[in-house]
């Protein structure tokens, strides 16, 4: 087969990038990643082990596993820190690089900032939120521009768009005074907590939550911020962090505010009633969020059963904040002369080509197509990897 | 309340909310309503007489016609606008609140929005106090005088009545006049140092939306007709509601 | 760890072609997709036709140009000349291993065998309506979701000012496929001139492309929902159907006439996988799929290597992710089976002939299949499909298998050599599978967190490798607690290993006890290759427990 020689570019090093850039290699195709920010791995590589007794399939690892495989590939160029600031030429793509500011501002600077000195290696790590982005960095926490930046100008035959997503802001959503409530957090950042230290602890005082609630659809299914969309991921992601939640801490009193619960994969039957035996599901959707004298946030909820309002208190309130379409969607696809959805998300040809877009030689791979769990970006970047292995095969 | 089981027809009839619906520009999205409670749990309202915003809406769709256009509660809500703005299709739920307030037959409208709206109607100045024009003119003059003396830094302020021409034309809550005129004096200060060319009209000065509560459209429009007319007629461009 | 050296891989012949079991259109892509790789295939279907005509799912939600582009697909498919269809066929029997397999297959021609490289299961789902589930008959005004589709199809008249009643959601928890088809009947009947439409659902499962989009356009239609947690109660009377249910918003008891109730269908597993599963000696997951509940089995893959699950083998799957899987295991079979050549380490699992005694332990408890029995009647552990766990060595009574650079005296040696020099702390040798906690330990020493001074890390390919001889020498060679770490149950990359590793560290316990030492010294753990603190504060915790005896 001709696909020796051939070259493919995957912007974006999350799962999918990582996946579809994984299985080109293993068949042969030299890669180029390109990923914005300076760690490889996205958000799935933030997400911590949610199991209880048993796996609870949330994938978090096999992110991890891909991510080792990619890094100890030697037919994987990376490029950190990186963007596309330039495509011209066709079939053949010539394209120019630009480096990306990384911003010091987010949480994990915050942790390095302080262990910088201490530890190096360590920051590294927890900067790159796995031990295998630490290659990419010097001794002294930076990044290493002699591994990871070789290379302004590529040369590619076909290009996998694997952007992503960004998580829905919460601040969009007022009443839920998420920047100015210590207590209220995003599931995101329940995940890095965890991720980071093991634990899930109140951010106000250090200390476990005994009362925790869970809001779903925070930035999803809503018509008025335009996002007529099911996230996907929330559901399964919630319901997996309150179980493990409760394992740890079977005295926990956890509460799932929810519209419609969806699917969280295989069995879903079976874990579901385990779901409503462990924790309290109310259908409603509550609102306002204050805070009383010792740092517990108070809300209130219409009851299911007397349709009187509660108010109701809790130790921590996790927002389940959805999946929204990436911000330099659009810049993106003018560089790729490709559509976008009315959505914002990249636009696949068909229902039956999901990964193939209206520019010859561009793929879509993963969240960047539309919302997906891990296991579903894994497949979507599957498919995208065989439809540039036939593309490059029909080129040639 | 009978809690007697409902029956839902299995033919279309002509609906309560279908009527609302005909009537709102964006009326339509009145059956989007996902049932998430967000309204309800935002309404400051929820819970009295039973009911809720979420409640409301559903007992509409299903044309419970009888219970939306009885239920007290609607005199509860405060048009405040949370439960628009916190549901995710936007739903307008107070209007359909204040169509559900203008079934009530007039006389069984809640006494006291009913005495202000009807107060309202009384004189040109459209007071729910029924404060007249006269009495209004001299309070204003009367205050204007007392603190263009106390305070010579505002010796120069002005609180003109029907003056032609001016930009802004400012209506007023009858309370101030009526039962504390010094607070009349803060907004003057305000429009003085802004360098506002302002006025208040004889007629339709009082900013009281009674009527509106009252889901009264023709009084309704009659005291809102009155003050636009006389902005109108004074030539100002702006019309700066206080209320 | 090393890598293996190249001049210890032995090259190994693989057949080139492929088996495709299930010619609905996730076999049509999949055929398409390994064809169009380069490899021929055999597809085979139990049924009259492939095509359309063996596709479970409705094509109502896709456009006439997506449908021509199927139909195109079937046409080209039985027209490619690297494809060769079987109708009316089923698969008898299957032996060997990747890259080797015989089939034989019975059907209109008389059993044939047939040698493939891999294999690809693409079972369709099945319908199956849940009236059972509300204690109701189908017929008269209780129809079928496919009833309804068929009538959309033809007779809409019939609905004209009609009242029509769905319920979903309440026989089953439901999924997108469901729940589309729902929504999308709903729409048609709600824009037919007169109709009522009711929907009484459970948990409406919009966790799908367009599907939030489609349920507001049923709304905006007209279409009445109403989420209910438990069934109405159904009734069917002279002229029509009543539903009785008590409403959660209002919180009153309604009652509703209708024309027609649409009773949900459940789209699952088909029946006949788990006989294909027993044949093709594939673990059956969940539900009645044929992949195991286990995230490395992503996407397509089985317990088996060469065997691949597409659609609705593995999961509830819409057409669309059915085509994805056909790509994904098109991939898969390049994959292994590359230009008809493999190369795999020689020593991966070495099997001592002279040892074995032919008791079959091997062959019966490799999770992958990847021991097969030779015509000269000796176990012969296939190279390719090996994973190298070393279960088998493990459990063989006479330790006549030994595992590439995890052999019995690798290890033993190791252990010793760990207790070389020990200081005053607590000596803990931790049995590390290299899937988790190895990746664990590392994590947390990355991170820098502080570990056990005495912790003695042994790494092992799969908890499944750990005896009961390392677990009993490793305290014999004066480790003062012994660990025992293991990836969570379904979570083993070799299904069982976690399992075999539990078992053995019970009868090394009771062996402790009987032996007057505290059984608590031997510990089993689980966790995930990303659980760095977790493992740094179960090591830490052990210590302490030890410190403190």
């Amino acid at each position: 087969m001709s696909t020796e020689a051939k070259k493919v570019m995957v912007i974006g090093g999350g799962i999918a990038g990582l996946s579809a850039a994984r299985e080109l290699s293993l068949n042969g195709i030299q890669v180029e990643l390109v990923e914005k920010a300076d760690f490889l791995g996205g958000h799935a590589i933030q997400y911590a082990c949610k199991a209880t007794d048993n796996c609870q399939q949330c994938g978090a690892c096999t992110v991890e596993s891909v991510l080792k495989d990619v890094v100890l590939d030697p037919g994987i160029r990376v490029h950190l820190a990186s963007e596309v600031i330039k495509i011209s030429g066709s079939p053949r793509f010539k394209v120019q690089l630009g480096r990306v500011a990384v911003s010091d501002n987010d949480d994990t600077s915050k942790i390095c900032q302080e262990g910088y000195e201490k530890n190096p290696v360590q920051c590294a790590a927890v900067k790159g939120f796995s031990k295998h982005n630490a290659i990419y960095r010097t001794a002294d926490g930076r990044l290493n521009p002699d591994i990871c930046q070789t290379a302004d100008k590529l040369e590619v035959d076909a290009i996998i768009w694997a952007t992503g997503f960004v998580p829905f802001d919460p601040d969009q959503k007022s009443t839920y005074r998420y920047s100015e409530l210590a207590n209220v957090v995003s599931g995101l950042d329940l995940e890095r907590a965890k991720r980071a230290s093991g634990s899930v602890l109140r951010p106000s005082d250090g200390k476990p939550p005994r009362d925790i609630a869970f809001i779903q659809c925070v930035g999803s299914r809503d018509e008025r911020l335009g996002h007529l969309w099911c996230s996907q991921v929330c559901c399964p992601y919630a319901l997996r962090s309150a179980m493990a939640l409760k394992h740890r801490n079977p005295d926990a009193n956890i509460t799932v505010f929810y519209m419609d619960i969806q699917n969280t994969g295989n069995n879903f039957t079976g874990f579901y009633q385990q779901c409503r035996n462990d924790l309290n599901f109310i259908r409603t959707i509550p609102i306002d969020m204050y805070e009383t004298d010792d740092d517990r946030i108070r809300t209130r909820y219409m009851s299911e059963t007397d349709g009187k309002p509660v108010d109701a208190e809790f130790d921590l309130v996790v927002l389940s904040v959805g999946i929204m379409p990436g911000n330099d969607n659009k810049a993106l696809a003018d560089l790729l002369q490709t559509r976008l959805t009315p959505d914002g998300f990249a636009a696949s040809t068909d229902k039956l080509h999901l990964t193939a877009t209206d520019q010859k030689g561009v793929f879509l791979a993963g969240t960047v197509q539309g919302p997906k769990t891990i296991a579903d970006s894994i497949a979507h970047a599957g498919h995208a990897a065989g439809e540039v292995i036939r593309y490059l095969r029909r080129a040639s | 309340m009978a809690e007697e089981t409902i029956k839902l027809g299995s033919k279309k009839q002509s609906k309560f909310i279908d009527k609302v619906k005909e009537l709102l520009p964006e009326g339509e999205n009145l059956n989007l309503c996902l049932t998430c409670g967000a309204c309800s749990s935002a309404c400051p309202a929820t819970g009295l007489e039973g009911m809720d915003p979420r409640k409301f809406l559903r007992m509409a769709a299903l044309g419970m016609d009888e219970e939306i256009t009885t239920t007290p509660w609607v005199w509860m809500c405060s048009m405040c606008q949370r439960c628009i703005h916190v549901c995710p299709m936007k739903i307008d739920i107070p209007q359909l609140v204040y169509n559900a307030r203008s079934s009530w037959p007039r006389e069984k409208r809640p006494k006291g929005i009913l005495g202000s709206c009807d107060m309202a109607l009384q004189n040109d100045g459209c007071s729910a106090m029924g404060a007249s024009p006269e009495d209004f003119q001299f309070v204003v003059e009367d205050v204007l005088e007392e603190y263009r003396e106390a305070q010579p830094e505002f010796a120069e302020m002005e609180a003109p009545i029907d003056k032609e021409g001016a930009e802004f034309f400012v209506n007023q809550n009858s309370r101030e006049p009526v039962t504390e005129p010094d607070e009349l004096v803060p907004l003057w200060k305000i429009l003085h140092l802004a360098g506002a060319d302002w006025t208040y009209g004889s007629k339709g000065w009082a900013a009281e939306n009674y009527c509106m509560f009252l889901a009264d459209d023709d009084a309704w429009k009659h005291v809102t007709t009155t003050a636009a007319k006389q902005a109108d007629d004074l030539g100002c461009k702006v019309f700066l509601n206080t209320e | 760890m090393s890598q293996p050296n190249t001049t210890d891989m032995q090259k190994i012949e693989t057949a080139s072609n492929v088996l495709v079991l299930g010619g609905g259109l996730a076999g049509i892509c999949t055929a398409e997709a390994i064809a169009a790789q380069g490899y021929p295939v055999l597809l085979v279907e139990p049924g009259e036709a492939v095509g359309l005509k063996a596709e479970s799912r409705p094509l109502n939600s896709y456009s006439q140009s997506e449908k021509d582009t199927l139909n195109k697909l079937v046409e080209q498919v039985r027209s490619s000349e690297n494809i060769e269809i079987l109708e009316k066929t089923t698969l008898s029997c299957a032996t060997g291993v990747a890259g080797d397999y015989r089939v034989w297959l019975s059907g209109q021609k008389p059993l044939s065998e047939k040698q493939v490289g891999a294999i690809v299961v693409a079972s369709e789902l099945i319908r199956n309506p849940l009236n059972a589930a509300y204690g109701l008959e189908i017929g008269g005004p209780v129809i079928t979701q496919t009833d309804l589709e068929h009538a959309l199809a033809s007779e809409t008249k019939k609905f004209t000012g009609k009242t029509v009643a769905f319920v979903v959601g309440f026989g089953q928890s439901g999924n997108p496929l469901v729940m589309e088809r729902v929504l999308r009947s709903a729409l048609e009947l709600a824009q037919i001139e007169g109709t009522t439409v009711y929907v009484y659902v459970n948990d409406l499962k919009v966790a799908a492309e367009e599907l939030e989009r489609l349920y507001l356009k049923a709304r905006d239609n007209g279409v009445l929902f109403f989420k209910l947690s438990q069934a109405p109660v159904i009734e069917t009377q002279e002229n029509g159907i009543s539903i009785t249910y008590s409403d959660p918003v209002i919180l009153r008891d309604i009652s509703a006439q209708a024309d027609f109730l649409v009773i949900e269908e459940a789209m699952e597993a088909d029946s006949a996988n788990a006989h294909l599963a027993c044949l093709l000696r594939l673990d059956l997951g969940s539900e009645g799929f044929m992949q195991t509940d286990n995230v490395h089995r992503y996407p397509v893959s089985t317990n088996r290597e060469g065997i691949f699950v597409v659609g609705g083998s593995r999961q509830v799957k819409a057409l669309d992710q059915a085509c994805m899987d056909a790509e994904n295991a098109a991939l898969q079979v390049r994959r292994l089976l590359g230009d008809g050549t493999r190369l795999a380490p020689a020593n991966k699992a070495v099997l001592d002939i002279g040892k074995c005694t032919f008791c079959l332990t091997c062959y019966r408890c490799c999770p992958h299949g990847a021991i097969y029995w030779s015509t000269e009647n000796k176990p012969v552990i296939s190279l390719i499909a090996c994973q190298g766990c070393g279960i088998c060595a493990s459990e063989c009574p006479m330790d006549a298998i030994q595992i590439g650079e995890f052999s019995d005296k690798a290890i033993h040696d190791q252990v010793q050599k760990s207790m070389a020099n020990t200081g005053k702390a607590p000596n803990i040798v931790a049995f590390c599978c290299q899937n988790s906690a190895q990746e664990a330990a590392q994590m947390a020493a990355d991170f820098g967190i502080a570990l056990p001074e005495g912790l003695h890390l042994i790494q092992v390919p799969c908890a499944g490798k750990i005896d009961l001889d390392y677990i009993l020498n490793a305290f014999v060679q004066g480790a003062d607690g012994v660990l025992v770490m293991a990836c969570h149950p379904r979570n083993c990359k070799s299904e069982h290993g976690n399992t075999y590793a539990r078992w053995r560290v019970n009868d090394a316990q009771n062996r402790l006890s009987k032996a007057g030492l505290d059984k608590a010294r031997l510990s089993f753990v689980t966790l995930a290759s990303n659980m760095g603190s977790e493992f740094a504060r179960i090591v830490t915790e052990f210590e302490t427990w030890l410190r403190d005896l």
